[in-house]
């Protein structure tokens, strides 16, 4: 039965701790990946080398391009994904450097290589073929802009930070704008130092807003108004506001590795502070957060149909505005027809500064009746921010013509939404409830494996076992070593009884006696007590005493005795255990 | 007697690691700022700007906020926006915090993807687990080792 009942134990504490190690295995290692676009090019083309780091920590440690012998980079840029799972935060940071060639041949991208919390992450060089091209250029963003033009500030809001060789220019188009409104953020960084490697660029972060894609980043080449020649990377991103108030566009951080004659440096530029206005109260009902200039239209596929057999409803919504964060339009809720959704195809891009874009809801209406019936007109409400207005367009209202055709065609159709209302034109994915607002939200601390007091009470159940175990072997010690014990401490016990003995204690004789009987016994593991002085010196002589030794011992015992039934005048206290250490630490010399 | 004695300091003795335990792993109450933030999430949601309820949840994930309930909100936003890689991120981090939610399950499970532990348990609840069972069975060895499960000690 105890048998069985260890064994389910042990059983159930290998299944559990089997059990947890997933969890730690999730926290995964360190990579770094070098990937190309392209496995061979023209001199004249570029190429996209892409770096990508995974820390299972969140940490990100900095990558800088070591010096390339046969590239020459174009345009960089950084994008980072942070995720969190479980608590524990891991981050991929991905590095794309646009490369071109400087000469023909098999050129190498070398590998990388990143000191990681101790842990080396490389890469392997990359081979590329590079041919001769015919002058045409993969790349005219980069290398159509004008080699040499004179600095100039991006706009009247530009500032700048930095130093005369390296410095740093930020600025917004708007300064104030309403939620939802986009605004043009540009930043320019000028380089005109020759250090090793490019420069370190960490751009800002864009809490508050909701950005559509990668920044756009060119590179070129400007002379400034003293003739300095300064390596340009511009790059610009299109932001919109998702919450009102003060929103700040963080600092970006550029940090060079220096060359030969100066120190590497770092650059930062200032935050920029924008007012993002709430949107005017009184909004209609159907505002669904639409924020620029739209149009819409809805095209059906037929006027003419029968019982039971649908339209394809096409609904046009375009324009310019914050097509990452607008909302859908409220369908009206007709009885006469059965909506169903087709699906929903998006588009938008970034032309001069304006986020222009498409959705295009395709939809099925099925008549319930005969008759002319009618799909309504769409509206759709957006607000200006030009007239700082609200607006609503519509669709025209369309006349459909429906002929009688087979009832069972429209019995077995599923209901529309509880209104009546198509309101779901995204699909059934849009039907997905989220869950609501908790009363009190939390936040699920570190997991229990990464904190230290709980590492701690792991601890508990070892030393339990551990302390166990050690008393159990300082028992086992103690019953196999008595002896030894008692003789290794004989000593010391003896001097702390001698130190002990008190100046007004009855019979110090009688007690230093006692003492060095006991002490005798521990070392020689055998009772003395009642032996005749013969008896008792030949014993200690058997033990490698010496007889003046062995005479000086009885002599104390003897005076011990004597002064217990014989009065007489005792030597002095301090005299008598100075005697009695004496003795004791000659015996046990001669012990030793 | 000193059966009893021990299974009652060994009862003790489990309560205080689970208490201790469950105290370590206990969820934080978050500033009024963040809820509200939630709630317009929440709000954007269901009007249809799925990108901005994303953007808004995330900023909530950066700053370290691990709560079911904003990685399934936010991962249904994912859903909405087309960012399926994503969505499914965020519906496995909510299973991992939320195992045995049927709603997050489902999701997971519409997004091809699996749970991450193999138990509907969460990461804190198999270390939790693991502790007590190592530590009833220490207990189990040190009280076998002084005879406590003989029938002669009964």
């Amino acid at each position: 039965m105890k048998r069985l009942f260890l064994s389910v134990l042990i059983i159930v504490a290998v299944v559990g701790l089997l059990a947890i190690a997933p969890a730690a295995h999730a926290q995964g290692a360190a990579s770094l990946t070098a990937t190309v676009d392209r496995n061979n090019l023209a001199v004249d083309e570029t190429l996209m080398l892409t770096l990508t780091l995974f820390t299972p920590d969140g940490s990100m440690p900095q990558l800088s391009l070591p010096p390339l012998d046969d590239f020459r980079v174009i345009g960089n840029s950084q994008s980072l994904q942070t995720s969190l799972i479980n608590g524990a935060m891991s981050t991929t940071t991905t590095y794309t450097y646009q490369l071109q060639p400087v000469r023909t041949g098999d050129l190498i991208i070398p590998g990388f290589s990143l000191d990681w919390n101790g842990q080396t992450l490389s890469t392997d060089p990359i081979s590329i073929p590079v041919s001769q091209g015919n002058g045409a250029s993969n790349n005219p963003s980069a290398l159509a802009a004008p080699p040499q033009t004179a600095v100039a500030q991006p706009d009247s809001l530009a500032n700048r930070k930095g130093n005369r060789d390296l410095f740093i220019e930020t600025a917004t188009d708007k300064q104030s704008l309403y939620v939802g409104e986009v605004v043009k953020f540009s930043m320019r960084l000028y380089n005109s130092s020759m250090s090793f490697g490019q420069p370190n660029f960490e751009p800002p972060q864009y809490v508050g807003f909701w950005h559509p894609q990668k920044p756009d980043i060119r590179q070129y080449y400007a002379n400034g108004s003293d003739g300095t020649l300064y390596d340009v990377t511009e790059l610009t991103a299109w932001l919109f506001p998702t919450t009102p108030g003060q929103a700040t566009i963080d600092p970006a951080t550029v940090t060079t590795s220096g060359g030969f004659f100066k120190d590497g440096a770092q650059v930062q530029s200032d935050p920029i502070s924008i007012d993002v206005k709430p949107l005017p109260a009184g909004a209609p009902a159907d505002f669904n957060g639409a924020v620029g200039q739209f149009e819409i239209k809805a095209t059906p596929d037929r006027l003419s149909t029968r019982l039971g057999e649908p339209v394809t409803l096409k609904v046009e919504l375009s324009g310019a505005g914050n097509w990452g964060t607008l909302g859908n339009p409220l369908w009206p809720g007709e009885a006469s027809w059965r909506v169903y959704n087709q699906g929903t195809r998006s588009q938008s891009d970034i032309t001069n500064g304006q986020m222009t874009g498409s959705r295009l809801y395709e939809q099925l209406w099925t008549p319930l009746t005969e008759g002319k019936l009618t799909l309504p007109a769409i509206p759709y409400t957006y607000f200006d921010p030009a007239a700082g207005q609200y607006r609503t367009i519509t669709t025209q209202a369309q006349t459909i013509d429906v002929a009688p055709g087979d009832p069972g065609l429209t019995a077995s159709l599923p209901q529309n939404s509880a209104s009546g209302q198509a309101s779901t034109p995204t699909g059934a994915a849009a039907l997905v409830q989220i869950k609501s607002t908790p009363a009190v939200l939390t936040s699920t601390p570190r997991p229990l494996t990464q904190q230290t007091g709980f590492m701690l009470l792991v601890l508990v159940p070892v030393g339990l076992v551990m302390g166990d175990l050690s008393l159990a072997y300082r028992k086992h010690y103690m019953e196999t070593h008595a002896a030894h014990l008692r003789r290794s401490k004989a000593y010391k016990r003896a001097r702390r009884q001698l130190k002990a003995i008190s100046r007004r204690s009855k019979n110090v004789q009688l007690e230093v006696a006692r003492i060095m009987l006991t002490y005798l016994e521990d070392q020689i593991q055998q009772p003395l007590t009642g032996l005749s002085h013969s008896a008792l010196a030949q014993v200690l002589q058997a033990n490698h005493f010496s007889p003046e030794l062995a005479q000086r011992v009885i002599e104390t015992l003897f005076a011990g005795e004597a002064s217990e039934y014989t009065p007489q005048q005792p030597a002095s206290y301090e005299q008598v255990l100075r005697s009695a250490m004496l003795l004791l630490d000659d015996l046990e010399q001669s012990r030793s | 007697m000193k059966r009893i004695g021990f299974f009652f300091l060994s009862i003790i003795l489990l309560a205080g690691l689970a208490g201790i335990a469950m105290r370590l792993a206990s969820p934080s109450p978050l500033p009024a700022v963040d809820r509200e933030t939630f709630e317009r999430a929440n709000q954007l949601y269901q009007a249809g700007n799925y990108a901005a309820a994303a953007s808004l949840y995330e900023q909530l994930t950066a700053k370290g906020i691990a709560n079911p309930d904003l990685f399934y909100n936010l991962g249904n936003a994912y859903a909405q926006t087309g960012k399926t890689k994503e969505a499914a991120e965020a519906f496995a981090s909510a299973a991992q915090l939320a195992p045995r939610d049927a709603q997050v399950a489902g999701r997971l499970a519409q997004a091809g993807e699996t749970p991450r532990l193999p138990v509907p348990l969460t990461a804190n609840e198999l270390a939790l687990g693991a502790l007590l069972v190592t530590c009833t069975l220490a207990l189990a060895l040190v009280g076998s080792r002084h005879g406590l499960f003989s029938r002669s000690n009964v």
